[in-house]
């Protein structure tokens, strides 16, 4: 059984691989070999973070976590925000506000850093940080409810 | 006592192992060009893009002056836009930073 924090993972890569307007690449899952000039626009999607707080007391069944998924977005060319922009507007209008199927309490935006390069071609990339807040069961990270198996 | 190499004799030095570069202003010259694959805009170690760094050495000298950047150029061939231009050493020689025009 995959925890939920796994599973909202891979609903995230599938909104953002559905339907993609054109010029918006399919996201790839944490991708460790670099891009080349040729595979550009891209985006990479990896978990980064998460923070757990019992806010049930000792005795209480769940645990509130808060993730961080971070969606990067890189791109070629110039200038390089209005490049990046329709990435980042895909990204919102993917992730903003989704349950993920009800494995999610929320998902939104906390930050976004752009970094810049200047090489055979000008690289750009925006890191664009969503906040997903979920609970699982404190002795068991792919339940959420005590009524579900 | 020794004979240290001058400006003039640049171009010779230059002229085995170099290609030809045209930029506007100046007649065409010889330079030595380097590829040097580097990656860039890496995050948390993984995934960042691997871009080329486009270097041309060239006679100081032989340059149009002044030598503004987003300059065309040719190089070897290759339509090129000056990125930058940076003297080395004591300046008898400039490395001319490239870049590939957009596609």
């Amino acid at each position: 059984m995959r925890s939920l924090r796994a599973q909202i993972v891979d609903a995230a890569i599938a909104l953002l691989n559905t339907s993609p307007p054109a010029g918006i690449p399919f996201a790839e899952r944490i991708r460790f070999e670099p891009y080349g000039p040729e595979d550009l626009p891209a985006i990479n999607v990896m978990p980064v973070r998460e923070e757990s707080e019992k806010k049930t007391g000792r005795w209480g069944p769940l645990l509130t976590r808060g993730f961080t998924l971070r969606v990067e977005c890189r791109v070629s060319g110039s200038p390089a925000d209005v490049i990046l922009d329709p990435l980042l507007v895909w990204a919102g209008q993917s992730l903003g506000g989704q349950d993920f199927g009800l494995l999610a309490e929320d998902c939104y935006e906390t930050l976004c850093e752009w970094s810049y390069a200047g090489s055979d071609q000008n690289y750009s990339m925006a890191s664009l940080d969503f906040r997903i807040n979920f609970s699982t069961l404190s002795n068991d990270p792919t339940r959420n409810s005590l009524l579900t198996p | 006592m020794p004979n240290f190499y001058q400006d003039a004799d640049i171009p010779f030095l230059l002229c085995e192992t170099g290609v030809w570069i045209e930029i506007p202003g100046a007649p065409r010259m010889k330079g030595i060009v380097d590829y040097a694959s580097k990656e860039y805009l890496q995050t948390l170690q993984i995934a960042g893009i691997r871009g080329t760094a486009i270097t041309a050495v060239v006679q100081t000298s032989a340059l149009p002056s002044p030598l503004a950047n987003k300059t065309p150029l040719i190089v070897d061939g290759q339509p090129m836009i000056l990125r930058d231009a940076q003297q080395e050493g004591d300046g008898a020689i400039t490395v001319l930073l490239c870049e590939r025009p957009p596609p």
